[in-house]
């Protein structure tokens, strides 16, 4: 197996590296028109360089979020009110908005979900990714194209010289993606953020794309963050694995880890009831319920409702971390036995 | 396809933001939750289709009632005013006041009745050209596009010019200003009503379409009909004292706030209240009825409660 | 759910070589409308309780196929036999019958229900429209659906935003099943949800199917939901169907190359099965300029000079197995 090749698991290497970015207790509120909601309550996280970190949740979990407010993206209503994130020794959150500027697209990449609408319809794909040398990089026009063309074929578009011309609705939903990942890695970021990558391709595609990042990540010497719902995904391509659950994250594992012997019982609960290519099953062990809106946020474990192992001391009290090892953790009054 | 994740919520949140009017969010802006702005112009809408209905009751003086001593005499709050006529008279000595509750009658009659002439047409053809598309649709977006291109003055003037003038003319005439902008409407948004899975999904449970267009279709667009019609009802009301203005309108001894406004004009230095009456009226009216109307856009939307 | 079929299967419905054509945009004013052939000659049968389960990438025509057969949109050409009668050709009272017996489940519950009408009224629209029963009939069996379904009854008084994806998905399927259906196309109808709710919807479709004995004909791009829910698997390519077996069988020996790389880039839960794939190049063709021959030749690793010109047969290479390919024997 070549997987001790493929994931670097060795903690020891871990410990000794500093994490490129780190999240220190992020909470964001949004304010709606019945009062102020805490979408995400606390988040720590911490990414390494040339390592991917996976940020998987359903709807609703705030793992977005986090991420826009790690950019300082919220949109307007939305606004981070504690924590702190520390990227290259320096708090983003204390940044002027001319700072953020400089820094989004130059040192930290994002790609979202939907390229279709995340490109500009009225510019050539070339136009759009050449601006970004432009802004950042101070590149005259003619270096800028010519870098453009370098980073399309890095990306695997084939013909960049016809592509470079041509509008986005003249790429297929795939072709655009790699657009767009072009867009986000032509100044070399540190950290390439992407929000749920491949949720809006097919299959065939998505695996392609995966398999792009993770050749960047080697080749640019990037660190990734990838949000996904997608546990497929996350085994696919992460090294390390946040789970969020209700604005909350609920364990932290290497991937390995994770997916071999799971602590929190949500994250158990996940891995159960998805149907699977490689066994087959009589019945889905569905988790029973539906996650929390934020209005119904309680301080206590969020996930005592759909657990079967809750007790007296899951309400009212946050779950505090238990440090398993030095990667792992998980926030559970109850969380299962190390096997 | 887009089988992908919302994410409730960011999306409740921006949804909420963008839903509400600009209006509401102006006065959110401002600390004011809107309701007290909403009272007034629910009071004052109220008030005036009360004269305009029984003003003829406490009119104080026949609107065609002439009074040649007391010309161009000003309201009771300037110097020179009277208590006999508490809005003062115009250039024949009529009452400002008979005629203004006597004029807002037939103001209000053909704004509103043009306003659903207007709406009915329009909702009508739209919903037809979204229906059938194919060569219907160009043929009645054609119509829009030089509906729209034309100088509707204009348009009415040679009508009124032509046909001859009557109430009803008038009415039919005012009716047909704007057709255009509900034609738009409701195609547009019947257009995106047939591509939403509920209309497929009804009409798989075998309902015939005038039935989903009746209980599906419509309710969900007729919030935004019935605002732009108070949109557009202040819209008529201005066409019609427009028209009157110009002479080409309501015909003495009827009167209207526009024929009044037009008597005004002539006046504007020497007697400037004969104008600022009706002025201020038709002002405050058409104010109201769009406060009324983006309010009842939230109302009518359950996405909102 | 059972997984082989039964003896002797009975068959509910078979598509007789449909075929769907769309015209595209006017490229210029005096241009002529380019065709898509959005389904391209599909036959299929579809036993008696059976799932099948329809499997493709997006533009590959199956929504089409799922309206098609459903009798929502008209076939260019071809026929749906629904029990005997060929229901591309019956009068309007005939054809709204039929609604009550061949039902829709959405990808997108909330865009499927009416925003505008309370829940009651949404499930109990269609026995109104079939003048089912009376009014206290009406009333009972809407009742008895929303417990199948497992819908709180406090919900029916509210309006589809104010639920839940997991409950909205639990309404339409309400509302499609009130009727006693007797196929159900569902297109897409849990990949909105998310992963824990999902297999609850999973988990109560596979039991009103065994309550009803209803059949489906399940259309997703997500393989491993329809290894788990269906008896047989079609794979669906620019319009045509390209292989076609028992569920089990088409897993373990696809014969397409087309189903083996779909297959292969399905991302598995165990990130030590991580190093074992190998994705396909390239993209799906562009429907309107659709490739002559096999229409997968130009990303298939094994095409050659036939496939660029020969359209392949759709044909038996075992028992229950059929595909469209010029080298299945070779590959199976």
């Amino acid at each position: 197996m070549s997987d001790s090749l493929k994931i670097k698991s060795d903690p020891s290497d871990e410990i000794a590296q500093t994490p490129l970015l780190e999240v220190r207790g992020l909470s964001v509120v949004f304010d709606t028109p019945d009062g102020p909601q805490e979408v995400v309550d606390q988040v720590d996280l911490k990414v390494c360089a040339g390592r991917t970190l996976g940020l998987v949740g359903e709807s609703g979990s705030g793992k977005s979020v986090t991420c826009l407010g790690v950019m300082r993206l919220l949109d307007t209503g939305g606004r981070v009110t504690s924590g702190e994130v520390m990227f290259e020794g320096r708090d983003l959150l204390k940044n002027t908005e001319e700072e953020m500027e400089a820094l989004r697209g130059c040192k930290i990449g994002m790609v979202f979900q939907d390229p279709m609408v995340s490109l500009n319809p009225v510019r050539t794909i070339g136009w759009q990714i050449s601006e970004s040398l432009r802004l950042h990089r101070n590149l005259s026009k003619a270096a800028a194209k010519h870098r453009t063309m370098e980073l399309l074929d890095l990306v695997g578009i084939p013909e960049p010289k016809t592509r470079y011309a041509e509008y986005p609705h003249q790429f297929s939903g795939g072709m655009s993606q790699r657009a767009m990942i072009a867009m986000a890695i032509a100044c070399q970021p540190k950290l390439l953020i992407a929000d749920e990558p491949t949720t809006a391709l097919d299959v065939t595609i998505q695996a392609q794309i995966l398999e792009l990042l993770s050749d960047l990540k080697k080749e640019l010497d990037m660190a990734l963050i990838l949000i996904t719902h997608d546990l497929g995904v996350i085994a696919e391509a992460a090294d390390d694995v946040a789970v969020m659950y209700a604005g909350r994250v609920v364990e932290e594992a290497s991937v390995l880890d994770l997916f071999d012997n799971p602590l929190h019982h949500y994250t158990l609960g996940l891995l159960n009831s998805l149907p699977r290519i490689d066994r087959s099953v009589d019945r889905l062990n569905a988790i029973e319920g539906t996650a929390p809106p934020p209005q119904d946020f309680v301080e206590g474990c969020r996930f005592e409702s759909r657990c079967g192992h809750c007790s007296d001391h899951c309400y009212g009290v946050r779950p505090s971390f238990n440090q398993v090892s030095a990667t792992r953790r998980v926030a559970c009054m109850h969380p299962r036995e190390m096997t | 396809m887009s089988h992908q994740q919302a994410q409730p919520a960011t999306q409740t949140v921006t949804t909420n933001r963008i839903k509400r009017s600009r209006l509401g969010a102006l006065l959110h802006r401002w600390g004011l939750t809107g309701e007290w702005l909403v009272t007034a112009a629910l009071i004052y809408v109220s008030f005036i289709l009360f004269v305009a209905v029984f003003g003829f009751l406490f009119q104080p003086y026949p609107h065609t009632q002439t009074d040649l001593f007391n010309q161009l005499q000003p309201p009771v709050f300037m110097d020179g005013g009277s208590w006999a006529h508490l809005l003062g008279t115009d250039d024949l000595g009529r009452d400002v006041l008979s005629r203004l509750i006597r004029g807002l009658r037939l103001s209000v009659l053909i704004g509103v009745i043009g306003t659903v002439i207007g709406a009915i047409l329009g909702s009508f053809l739209g919903i037809v050209a979204a229906h059938f598309r194919g060569w219907v649709e160009e043929v009645l977006m054609m119509l829009v596009d030089i509906q729209v291109s034309l100088p509707f003055i204009i348009f009415a003037l040679a009508i009124l010019a032509f046909v001859g003038n009557s109430l009803t003319i008038l009415i039919i005439v005012v009716g047909i200003d704007g057709w255009e902008r509900y034609a738009r409407l409701s195609r547009s948004m019947v257009l995106s009503a047939n591509r939403q899975d509920y209309v497929l999904a009804v009409r798989s449970l075998g309902l015939n379409n005038f039935k989903i267009y009746q209980r599906h279709v419509l309710p969900n667009i007729m919030g935004t009909l019935v605002v732009q019609a108070t949109i557009n009802l202040p819209g008529v009301i201005l066409l019609e004292s427009t028209l009157s203005f110009l002479g080409l309108g309501v015909q003495p001894p009827m009167t209207s706030l526009g024929q009044i406004l037009g008597v005004g004009r002539d006046y504007l230095i020497l007697a400037p209240w004969i104008a600022v009456a009706p002025g201020l009226v038709i002002f405050f009216l058409t104010l109201s009825i769009a406060v009324i109307g983006d309010w009842l856009r939230d109302k009518l939307d359950p996405t909102l409660k | 759910m059972n997984k082989s079929s039964a003896v002797a299967p009975e068959i509910l419905m078979e598509a007789k070589d449909l075929v769907c054509h769309f015209s595209g945009p006017k490229t210029s004013f005096f241009g002529k409308r380019k065709i898509i052939h959005a389904v391209n000659g599909v036959s299929l049968d579809l036993y008696k309780g059976e799932t099948l389960g329809l499997v493709g990438e997006s533009g590959c025509g199956k929504s089409t196929l799922g309206q098609l057969i459903l009798n929502l949109i008209q076939p260019t050409s071809g026929s749906t036999v629904f029990l005997g009668q060929d229901v591309t050709k019956v009068d309007k009272l005939e054809w709204r019958r039929l609604r009550s017996e061949m039902q829709l489940v959405f990808q997108n519950p909330l865009g499927a229900l009416n925003p505008r009408l309370l829940i009651y009224k949404q499930i109990r629209e269609p026995l109104e429209i079939h003048n089912v029963g009376d009014p206290d009939d009406r009333h009972a069996k809407v009742m008895d659906m929303i417990e199948a379904v497992s819908l709180p009854e406090h919900l029916l008084e509210r309006y589809p935003h104010q639920l839940s994806g997991g409950q909205q998905q639990r309404v339409v399927i309400a509302r499609a099943l009130i009727n006693n259906p007797k196929l159900v196309v569902c297109d897409e109808s849990v990949s909105a949800l998310d992963v824990s709710v999902q297999a609850q919807v999973v988990n109560l479709l596979a039991d009103m199917q065994k309550k009803l004995g209803l059949t489906y004909l399940f259309i997703t791009h997500d393989l491993s939901i329809v290894r788990h829910i269906s008896s047989r698997i079609a794979v669906m390519y620019l319009g045509r169907i390209v292989e076609l077996a028992d569920s089990v069988e088409l897993l373990q020996n696809p014969a397409h190359p087309y189903t083996k790389a779909l297959i292969a880039a399905v991302p598995v839960p165990d990130p030590r099965a991580r190093s074992s794939r190998a994705t396909i190049r390239g993209e799906p063709p562009n429907p309107f300029d659709p490739p002559s021959g096999c229409a997968f030749h130009a990303r298939c690793p094994h095409a050659d000079a036939k496939c660029r010109t020969d359209l392949p047969d759709f044909r038996q290479i075992s028992d229950r197995h059929m595909v469209a390919c010029h080298h299945a024997e070779k590959l199976f």
